[in-house]
């Protein structure tokens, strides 16, 4: 069976490294990039099963992405979790301009585990495969 | 070429902008550590490789604390304590590359020290001065390391260079993210937004807004800079004239 692919979108390198290696050692393929062009790129080539991504980006942050990444049909049913360091209160967007973009959960990083993320993403792709 | 930046704000307020934005950045290294642990708990990582991470997480974080509360005491506590003398910056320099090789390697960031020409010493205090170049070397590496992509290749010179009557001392590398109105609207926001420095950039800044605050404790700034073909943030620094007649 194909291993469920990751596209891991964190700019800050040591995080990256580290939930990288979380994400391989419980069986998923993950596409690391650290901005939104390149994340772009990414999906492009290898039509990942959901996104993981900080919106703390260097020029295009999280959500222009996600409003280019929403764009094309193709993409619109991948899940995506925003795992990022900005608390809800800081958020730029509201909770239902993450909804109509599709996002299926915001964590906070200080107050997540990567116990949490490992568990959230594969309900994710439980319930995306089952709505297939 | 420098760009000397005319910082119109409060400076009475300095160091609550700056504390709250080390508050902010200090969870980092925090989460970072966490995270490095949970990673060794689930076995995905080597406990000796995660514990050699874990021990640069800490001493980055010990780095950008120490530095806040020396700046804060030279500029805010006490004053005109400083004792300022002949110090030779290009030894200053290289024991602040030293400090931060492991650092850099983690970002996969190759760090340079050039000195062009030849150099008197400057006046200056060894021990703010070293604070201040590793304060704007550690944020530097954190922001251009979010910036490019992972595979790219870059380095991050340290330079010693002659101005007009001056030595420059100051980091310089091949992006232009940080020209002088970037910096300008960075002290505008200090302490207001997560990432005071520019919308292009992510990660931590504060460490430059540190430099900046102990090279003041030495009547110096921290400028906008452009030497051969490189942007960079550089600092002037008076050779010693006692040393020059000598």
């Amino acid at each position: 069976m194909r291993q469920p692919t990751i596209l891991l979108i964190e700019p800050d390198k040591l995080f990256a490294q580290t939930y990288k290696k979380a994400l391989e050692a419980s069986d998923y393929t993950v596409f690391l990039v650290t901005n939104a062009q390149e994340a772009i790129s990414c999906a492009d080539a290898h039509k990942p099963d959901l996104v993981v991504l900080e919106v703390e980006l260097a020029k295009h942050n999280g959500i222009e992405f996600l409003y280019e990444f929403r764009s094309y049909p193709e993409w619109q049913s991948i899940p995506v979790i925003i795992n990022t360091n900005i608390s809800r209160g800081k958020f730029a967007a509201s909770s239902n301009e993450l909804q109509l973009l599709g996002v299926s959960e915001l964590l906070y990083k200080p107050k997540s585990s990567l116990a949490k993320l490992i568990s959230i993403l594969a309900n994710e792709l439980e319930y995306a495969t089952a709505n297939d | 070429m420098a760009v000397s930046l005319n910082t119109n704000f409060d400076q009475s307020t300095l160091p609550q902008r700056l504390l709250a934005l080390i508050t902010e950045e200090l969870k980092v290294p925090l989460e970072r550590i966490a995270r490095t642990g949970e990673l060794a708990h689930l076995g995905a990582t080597d406990s000796s490789v995660a514990l050699n991470d874990i021990s640069l997480i800490c001493q980055t974080a010990i780095r950008l604390v120490d530095n806040y509360a020396l700046g804060l005491k030279l500029v805010n506590f006490e004053p005109g304590t400083l004792e300022l003398e002949p110090v030779a910056a290009s030894s200053v320099l290289a024991e602040v590359i030293a400090e931060l090789e492991p650092l850099a390697a983690s970002h996969g960031i190759k760090l340079e020290l050039e000195l062009y020409g030849r150099h008197l010493p400057v006046i200056a205090n060894a021990r703010a001065l070293a604070a201040a170049m590793s304060s704007a070397g550690a944020s530097l590496l954190e922001v251009i390391s979010s910036k490019y992509g992972s595979d790219y290749q870059t380095s991050l010179k340290l330079c010693l260079h002659h101005g007009r009557g001056v030595a420059e001392a100051g980091w310089y590398w091949s992006g232009s993210e940080i020209d002088a109105e970037v910096l300008r609207r960075g002290w505008a926001l200090l302490g207001r937004s997560r990432q005071p420095l520019a919308p292009n950039l992510s990660g931590q800044a504060s460490g430059i807004f540190i430099a900046d605050l102990l090279l003041e404790s030495m009547n110096s700034k921290l400028k906008s800079s452009k030497f051969h073909n490189l942007t960079g943030l550089a600092a002037s620094l008076k050779p010693s004239s006692q040393l020059v007649l000598v």
